[in-house]
């Protein structure tokens, strides 16, 4: 076997060469592992193995080394996936890579769902122990009682730390030693808390024959790299890794010294000079770190490491590309500058550096949508040149989410290849929206969301699920609804039918059946569910997973009785796995069912969809992590803000930096390292975009470091121009916002001919017609009456209509004489009205004690109303007909006839009623324009009568439970002429063709209750030209 | 004029922004606030402290940003300008000529900057509350990744909570939740009742506290009602005491020599509807007294009356002192 040689075989492959392309022709001519070797041929080919950091790089190689071939037939090479620390979702190695290695390891890796919910049980468990440890001890509890939504959070955070601690190799057990005595108290509760990490979870590990994920993975490299280390026949090559996790080196050592191994790093920077080199290690941040300790590692120097054969930039080129890239992220910026004497030199840096930007622009966007705008203008007009291949790289995936539909309206349809978090997929908004009903016992907002759901078909097709939905919203929803449940739907729609107090909106026969078969259809579907909800006892996690899977696909069932489809495409896999994980693994984990919405949301929170395969040909949408080594035509680097790219590393919910120091573990700016390592790859790039939003959510933004970095030296040299965009991508973007004109809306004046104008209103429009005749015109003219939101709560007009009812209800039920238990009377009346509205909580605890203490006040001052009376009548009808053929209808609450021939005319009313000053000045007309029909006899079974007062009885329960006032203080005749007159001109005037129904906003204070419950503002669109209160007075 | 208001301004914001004083700055909007902290961090920043070291907290986000921006701007300049120039920046700053490690530092400022362990920390109050809890989930019981509630969703919260407690109340009238709420509805509709518990969630820290220091919610509404009681002069609380308390604040003997001293003076229609008052008063007993004598020193609202004797005749009669008798308690009833 031949010796590994002492010497380390190291290449590097610059930014500004395709780094998998290049790679692939170095193979392919064979200059790699040794450079100017003999080409491989057909058979010799197969047996090279190459190690790549990620899968997508392995895929994207396989293509390079088929473009590179120039169409001739080809075996590729061995490539393998090593797996990178950072990627959350790939951290276990291909599974056929290294199948048969699990046998000779002697244990099989931990899902990560199974380890979530043991990670859980742990900490649930722990909960329950360090609530009793300090009861016992008699000190706070600082300990951590959990819901389960919460501990799946926690156990995320967990499992997070423990694949760092494991992968970076660092030894845990010295926790409890880490902090000084003053902080020990504090310090305990962490460390107890940690105890699940350091002993309870390896416990369980070692008792189920299991190993987590990161140690897996670390046994198979150390497995590869001892088999390596003796020697192989074949050539082997690790590209394109930086090795910062020390399996990973320890793999590239071993192939580095190999007799035909070949290490390739990416874009190892040989213009930062040596002192600023020899100091990376005090600074984390920066790109060049990962390689510079690799390095060390190896016991190599820069000197040690050459540019691929055929990857060496020419010239200016090489200068511009590092330039740029040590520009961009060069820590020591002063050396440039200030150096004396350096003016000739500074002349020809800043003429390399111009050149160095050459394809670069920085476009900033006001807004981030205008930035979403610009960016898929500009992949859009990537697209339009054959073969050009472009991709937007950005970690911002509310960005990519924007551009993608910006794109797809453009009629280019691209994943974004860091995916789609599962809640937003079709499948994933379905099940969560199953859950919103079952949790809300199907409130109506929930409950029409779920059926309008394409998913959402309960054996009928699409078009008579949402005829349906729609009937049901109609004829249940959007009135007062009190009910509870599936059931209270059932019986609401059964109540609507005979009883119409206070529906509006009615359904024939088949649409009221139709409506009753989807409930019923829906409670057979909720079945599994509503038993889980309704029952207070713990149960299994799978028990609940399975119900959750169950009800989804029985209201996903189509025609045909298959539900297949709601388990389709790339996010209904990946939730079938999902649903599988849970409903198989969490036998032992408890909870209720109340609990189990918040926890599977929490599950569901960080698992993304990602797309199988791209979309489109040539164009792309990555998150960082994706776009390594992959080198587009066109770069487009999006959402260059601090905190978004990068994002400052904080040290984390348990362990201080100094702490994490002691321990071994790297810094959190390592991460940010490999970021700006990422960034500098990409602007090798032929051509890139940076771009920005300089606000967001109307916050203004801080550019990326990395960008501040090179605006700064960008600034200083004077090449400002240099990168602004040659085409106006922004006003473009803004362009389609733009309106070429702008005419304000005007305030409506609506002049309807004179036969739509109404003839005939009652008492209690008269006001609102003088306040506000925009209402007359939208209700009675236009008939448009305002929905309710969905599922009311009973409000205020009902409850003055169910006061108005019980009043005259009893005055029917007990006619003239006054029975000797008034309130008994009374509240039989009122508890069966009540009783309909479901015991809803504002019911139960105002409305019925407030009507009774009503009731009590009102029965025991009756006898008192009722002296001097001979008749009483309520809910009575009346009308008038004026001069100008104008009918004014009535209904007046209450009648009474006194002995001396005349009549009482009362209101009852829930709320305040108008002050005396009010009604006499005719802003409150009710009660005059009442006593005018009286008057003049149009109360039909009363004949003309003179008005001897008109009264208000406040029915409010507080205080001595109502009060009765009169009216006014004046003579109710005299104002009852007054109203009549002021309604003749009133009327006269609308008469007129030319008069508008106009949106008034008047200042007397009568008015402001009108308009602070205007329904028809909205339609009057009162917000775009209303500026002032208009001071109108017309009468 | 002018140059010497720029001159105190200058000298104001140079004494502002020394690190070695604490300070409370006041100034108008545009007159450089911003300014001033910049200038404090930047010669903070000199001085030798970290970038790590430094708090600024803001009220806005929008603050934030710009401060961070500025103080970025400000130092990428520092970097690249000139010797010359930023010789003059820094003398002015720092109020004596800088030397040599003055000025490498300052180029290098930039970049450490930049590169500040966890970032430059410059975040709203909210900003850095939000980064304690998440810093230490088991202390403050919070797990890692929260997210703050939206007004909105707070509201919807409130409210269903609300609900449940008033349903709860409804249910069993005999508990201390029914009769609290037999008591409320006697004074208070439910809009305006939401109203009050919302007020008191805002305060429910500060209700923490007092019942606390009372040592508990009962004790102190007792401590309350014992207080308010000594404020008023009352001994007694209940309706009938409190109408004979009422009742017996005047004498008839007293009674008679103020009507004897408003008949020497005249009366305006203050003094009018006093005498009215006393008139009704005298001779009568209980209740009817007690009305009487409302009349006669309250409004209809229940307030104590402006003037109860007018201006004219208490000049003319000087001790007649304004006041007199001392203020009713207003008690829960209506009276």
């Amino acid at each position: 076997m031949p010796e590994p040689r002492a010497h380390p075989r190291l290449y590097t492959i610059p930014p500004s060469a395709p780094f998998l392309s290049t790679l692939a022709r170095a193979i392919l001519a064979g200059d790699l592992p040794l450079a100017g070797g003999a080409k491989p041929d057909l058979l010799t080919l197969p047996q090279t193995t190459i190690y790549l950091p990620t899968r997508r790089a392995a895929r994207a190689l396989r293509e390079a080394f088929l473009t590179e071939s120039g169409g001739e037939a080809l075996l590729l090479p061995r490539i393998h996936a090593l797996g990178h620390a950072d990627e959350d979702a790939a951290l276990i190695l291909d599974a056929d890579t290294f199948a048969d290695a699990d046998g000779a390891l002697g244990a099989t890796a931990i899902g990560t769902l199974p380890r979530l919910m043991a990670l859980m049980r742990l900490i649930l468990a722990l909960g329950d122990t360090l609530d009793a440890a300090a009861t016992e001890a008699e000190i706070e509890s600082i300990g951590f009682k959990s819901t389960p939504g919460q501990a799946a959070s926690l156990a995320t955070e967990l499992a997070d730390l423990m694949d760092v601690v494991e992968s970076e190799e660092v030894d845990f057990s010295t926790l409890d030693t880490l902090v000084p005595d003053e902080l020990a108290a504090h310090w305990q509760a962490t460390v107890d808390f940690l105890k699940i990490i350091t002993e309870h979870w390896p416990q369980y590990l070692e008792h189920n024959s299991l190993v987590s994920p990161v140690t897996r993975r670390n046994l198979l490299m150390a497995q590869e790299t001892d088999r390596l280390a003796k020697g192989s026949p074949h050539p082997v090559i690790a590209a394109g890794s930086t090795g910062t996790v020390p399996a990973t080196a320890r793999l590239l050592e071993t192939i580095a010294k190999l007799d035909n191994g070949a290490v390739v790093l990416p874009g190892l920077d040989f213009t930062l000079d040596d002192e600023s080199w020899e100091s990376l290690s005090q600074h984390p941040e920066h790109p060049q770190t990962g390689m510079a300790e690799l390095l060390r590692k190896l016991g190599a120097t820069r000197n040690d490491v050459r540019y691929l054969p055929g990857s060496a930039p020419d010239g200016a080129a090489r200068r511009a590309s590092s330039r740029e890239r040590s520009a961009a992220t060069g820590r020591d910026h002063g050396a440039m500058a200030a150096l004396p004497g350096e003016r000739r030199t500074r002349a020809r840096r800043r003429a390399s550096f111009a050149n160095a930007l050459n394809g670069i622009s920085l476009v900033e966007a006001p807004t981030a949508h205008d930035e979403a705008e610009a960016i898929a203008l500009i992949l859009r007009s990537c697209s339009r040149r054959p073969g050009k291949t472009a991709a937007l790289v950005t970690p911002d995936r509310v960005l990519a989410r924007r551009v993608a539909a910006r794109l797809q309206s453009f009629g280019l349809a691209i994943d974004d290849s860091a995916g789609t978090p599962i809640s937003r997929t079709v499948p994933g908004a379905f099940l969560d929206l199953v859950l919103g009903a079952a949790e809300t016992n199907f409130a109506p907002p929930e409950l029409m969301a779920l059926l309008k759901h394409p998913l959402a078909l309960l054996g009928r097709s699409p078009g008579e699920i949402r005829t349906a939905a729609r009937t049901l919203e109609r004829g249940a929803f959007r009135d007062i609804y009190v009910g509870q449940g599936l059931s209270g739907i059932s019986r609401a729609l059964e109540t609507a039918r005979e009883d119409r107090t206070w529906r509006r909106s009615s359904l024939r026969q088949e649409e009221h059946d139709s409506v009753l078969g989807l409930v019923r259809d829906l409670e057979h579907a909720f079945a599994p569910l509503a038993e889980l909800f309704a029952s207070r006892s713990k149960h299994s996690m799978a028990t609940l997973a399975e119900a959750h899977a169950a009800t989804a696909e029985r209201l996903a069932r189509d025609t045909a009785g298959a539900s297949a489809s709601l388990w389709q495409g790339d996010a209904g896999e990946a939730l079938t796995v999902l649903m599988s994980g849970l409903i198989g693994d969490g036998a032992n984990l408890d909870m209720s069912a109340r609990d189990y919405p918040a926890f599977y949301r929490s599950l569901l929170g960080r698992q993304v969809v990602r797309p199988r395969g791209p979309a489109h040909p040539r164009l792309f949408i990555w998150g960082p992590l994706e776009a390594r080594l992959q080198q587009p035509d066109v770069v487009i680097l999006g959402s260059l803000n601090e905190g978004v790219w990068p994002r400052p590393q904080e040290a984390g919910p348990w362990l201080s930096r100094p702490m994490r120091k002691t321990l071994g573990l790297s810094p959190p700016e390592r991460r940010l390292g490999l970021s700006a390592h990422d960034f500098a790859q990409a602007l090798g790039a032929p051509t890139v975009y940076l771009t920005r939003a300089l606000k967001v959510d109307g916050v203004p933004t801080v550019p990326s470091r990395w960008l501040q970095r090179l605006e700064a030296l960008v600034e200083a040299s004077g090449l400002a121009a240099k990168i602004k965009p040659e085409l106006p991508w922004v006003a473009w973007a803004r362009e389609r916002d733009s309106v070429p004109d702008f005419t304000p809306v005007d305030a409506p004046q609506p002049r309807p001919p004179v036969e739509a104008r109404p003839r005939e209103l009652s008492v209690t429009r008269i006001e609102r017609w003088i306040a506000n005749p925009y209402e007359i015109f939208a209700r009675h003219i236009l008939k448009l009456e305002p929905l309710k939101p969905l599922g009311t709560e009973p409000d205020a007009a009902m409850r003055g209509s169910i006061v108005h009812e019980v009043l005259h209800e009893s005055r029917v039920r007990i006619p003239d004489a006054l029975p000797a238990d008034i309130y008994g009377a009374l509240m039989t009346t009122a508890d069966d009205l009540f009783a309909k509205l479901g015991g809803a909580a504002r019911v139960e605890a105002f409305w019925r004690p407030h009507f009774q203490r009503f009731a009590r006040w009102f029965a025991a001052t009756e006898p008192t109303r009722r002296a001097d009376i001979t008749g009483t009548h309520t809910e009575v009808d009346g009308a008038l007909e004026l001069d100008s053929g104008f009918r004014l209808k009535a209904r007046a609450d209450r009648i009474d006839t006194t002995e001396d021939g005349g009549v009482v005319i009362y209101d009852y009313k829930t709320g305040k009623p108008p002050i005396p000053k009010h009604v006499e000045d005719l802003y409150a007309p009710q009660l005059p324009l009442e006593a005018a029909i009286a008057a003049a006899g149009g109360f039909a079974d009363l004949g003309p009568r003179p008005v001897r007062s008109m009264v208000y009885i406040q029915a409010s329960g507080r205080q001595d439970g109502g009060d009765e006032r009169p009216a006014t203080n004046a003579a109710a005749d005299i104002l009852a002429a007054k109203a009549l007159e002021d309604l003749e001109r009133l009327v006269a005037h609308f008469a007129d063709p030319e008069t508008p129904y106009e949106v008034k906003r008047r200042s007397a204070p009568a008015f402001v209750n009108v308009y602070r419950y205007d329904e028809y503002e909205h339609l009057a669109r009162v917000a775009e030209w209303l500026t002032q209160e208009a001071e109108e007075d017309w009468r | 004029m002018s140059a010497d208001l720029l001159h105190e301004a200058d000298a104001n914001q140079a004494r502002a922004s020394d690190p070695k004083a604490s300070a409370w700055v006041s100034a108008n909007a545009g007159t450089g606030k911003t300014e001033v902290l910049v200038k404090r961090t930047l010669r903070l920043l000199l001085d030798g402290a970290r970038p790590e070291s430094i708090l600024c907290l803001t009220y806005t986000k929008t603050a934030a940003a710009e401060m961070q921006n500025r103080l970025l701007k400000e130092l990428a300049a520092w970097a690249t300008m000139p010797a010359a120039e930023l010789q003059t920046k820094l003398a002015k700053l720092m109020g004596r000529p800088p030397e040599d490690q003055d000025l490498s530092g300052a180029r290098r400022l930039f970049a450490r900057a930049l590169e500040a362990r966890g970032g430059l920390k410059i975040h709203t109050i909210h900003g850095f509350c939000e980064r304690l809890l998440q810093r230490f989930p088991l202390e403050s019981a919070v797990t890692p990744h929260f997210t703050v509630l939206d007004d909105r969703d707070a509201a919807l919260l409130k409210r269903s909570a609300f609900d449940t407690v008033v349903a709860r109340a409804a249910e069993d009238r005999n508990s201390m939740l029914g009769r609290a709420l037999d008591t409320i509805i006697t004074v208070a509709g439910e809009e305006y009742f939401r109203q009050v518990v919302d007020t008191v969630l805002g305060k429910r820290a500060e209700l923490d506290r007092m019942a606390a220091y009372h040592d508990g919610l009962t004790e102190w509404a007792e401590a309350e009602g014992a207080a308010l009681k000594q404020l008023f002069g009352v001994a007694e609380d209940t309706e009938d005491a409190l109408v004979a308390e009422l009742a017996s604040v005047l004498s008839d003997s007293e009674i008679d020599a103020a009507l004897s001293a408003f008949a020497s003076f005249g009366s305006t229609t203050d003094d009018a509807r006093t005498e009215e008052g006393l008139r009704g008063a005298k001779g009568s007993t209980g209740e009817a007294r007690a009305a009487a004598l409302k009349a006669a020193f309250l409004t209809a609202d229940g307030n104590p009356r402006a003037r109860v004797v007018s201006a004219a005749s208490r000049r003319t009669r000087r001790n007649l002192p304004r006041h007199w008798p001392p203020p009713e308690p207003r008690g829960r009833t209506r009276h």
